[in-house]
């Protein structure tokens, strides 16, 4: 995309993010094409945080999942009907 | 700079499993108490740095609870864990330099035993250090009876009503994970969070 507001071409940067893996910018088209390679949600392992909750990958993309995409995550009315039901019965 | 909330409590702790327990009593201490966890693990935003997350995490908290039992070298690395000092730096810091909100900021400091400390990180001697001896039981204790002192409010529940709250939780907890199709170690922070919300507001509801 073109800036013409100064009458010079300004250009862009490309679209993409910083790997919190790499440490690398990586550009969503190579994202795309090497979806191993990109994920954000990659575990700290200074502070020992290594589970196989926090390090699950999604089985078809191989990315890693993160909070909002994770299967099970649930809403708080979720939460707070499971949490009903188990309550009441105790 | 942001203001910080008087309802955040910053966890600053290991998250390795042998911990995990502890972790979950401390955020079940803190949201029965009536305050809001917040944690490294509620980070979620690609766009933003680790290191970023915790200063916003940490600006946005007027209390936290440093834990740093985890001093000795990994198992598999043979290295130590600087991440919860550095973590408890930055408090600090912020605290020291910070404008008048941020200088309003509190902590308790937790760790295993309570000279332990002075062997690896004596700059902050003087400093009281609480220890919790390892069990989830006392975590619960300690964070309690600090944030009501540390904060003074009179809505923090009486130390019997918070323990026994977390005993009955954690006997419910396995049941709870099923009901969210996992175990309790399989419990992302974001559920565990969620069912402890649900739990307290369940049993401060009146009947």
């Amino acid at each position: 995309m073109r800036c013409y507001m100064s009458g010079m071409a300004q250009k862009s940067p490309p679209p993409g993010y910083r790997s919190e893996k790499s440490g690398r910018f990586v550009t969503t088209k190579y994202g795309e094409g090497h979806p191993k390679t990109t994920k954000e949600a990659a575990p700290n392992p200074g502070r020992g945080d290594t589970s196989s909750t926090y390090l699950r990958r999604d089985a078809k993309s191989g990315e890693f999942l993160t909070p909002a995409s994770r299967p099970g995550n649930i809403t708080q009315g979720q939460a707070d009907r499971i949490v009903r039901e188990i309550y009441r019965k105790k | 700079m942001m203001p910080s909330s008087p309802k955040d409590v910053f966890i600053n702790c290991p998250f390795d499993d042998d911990f995990a327990p502890s972790f979950r009593a401390l955020v079940f201490a803190v949201t029965r108490c009536g305050f809001r966890a917040r944690c490294a693990r509620e980070m979620d935003d690609g766009s933003e740095t680790r290191i970023d997350k915790l200063y916003r995490i940490i600006e946005e908290s007027r209390y936290g609870i440093h834990d740093l039992s985890r001093t000795e070298l990994d198992g598999v690395n043979h290295l130590p864990r600087f991440n919860m000092p550095l973590e408890l730096g930055i408090f600090l810091g912020s605290k020291r330099f910070g404008d008048a909100d941020q200088k309003q900021k509190r902590c308790l400091i937790l760790d295993v035993s309570q000279y332990r400390y002075q062997k690896f990180i004596s700059d902050i001697a003087g400093m009281d250090i609480t220890a919790h001896r390892g069990s989830p039981t006392n975590v619960v204790r300690c964070a309690r009876d600090w944030l009501a002192t540390a904060t003074g409010r009179k809505s923090v529940p009486p130390a019997a009503v918070v323990s026994r709250s977390y005993q009955r939780f954690a006997l419910a907890l396995p049941r709870l994970a099923e009901g969210v199709g996992t175990d309790v170690d399989g419990l992302i922070y974001s559920d565990y969070e969620r069912l402890v919300i649900g739990w307290v507001r369940e049993e401060i509801q009146p009947p």
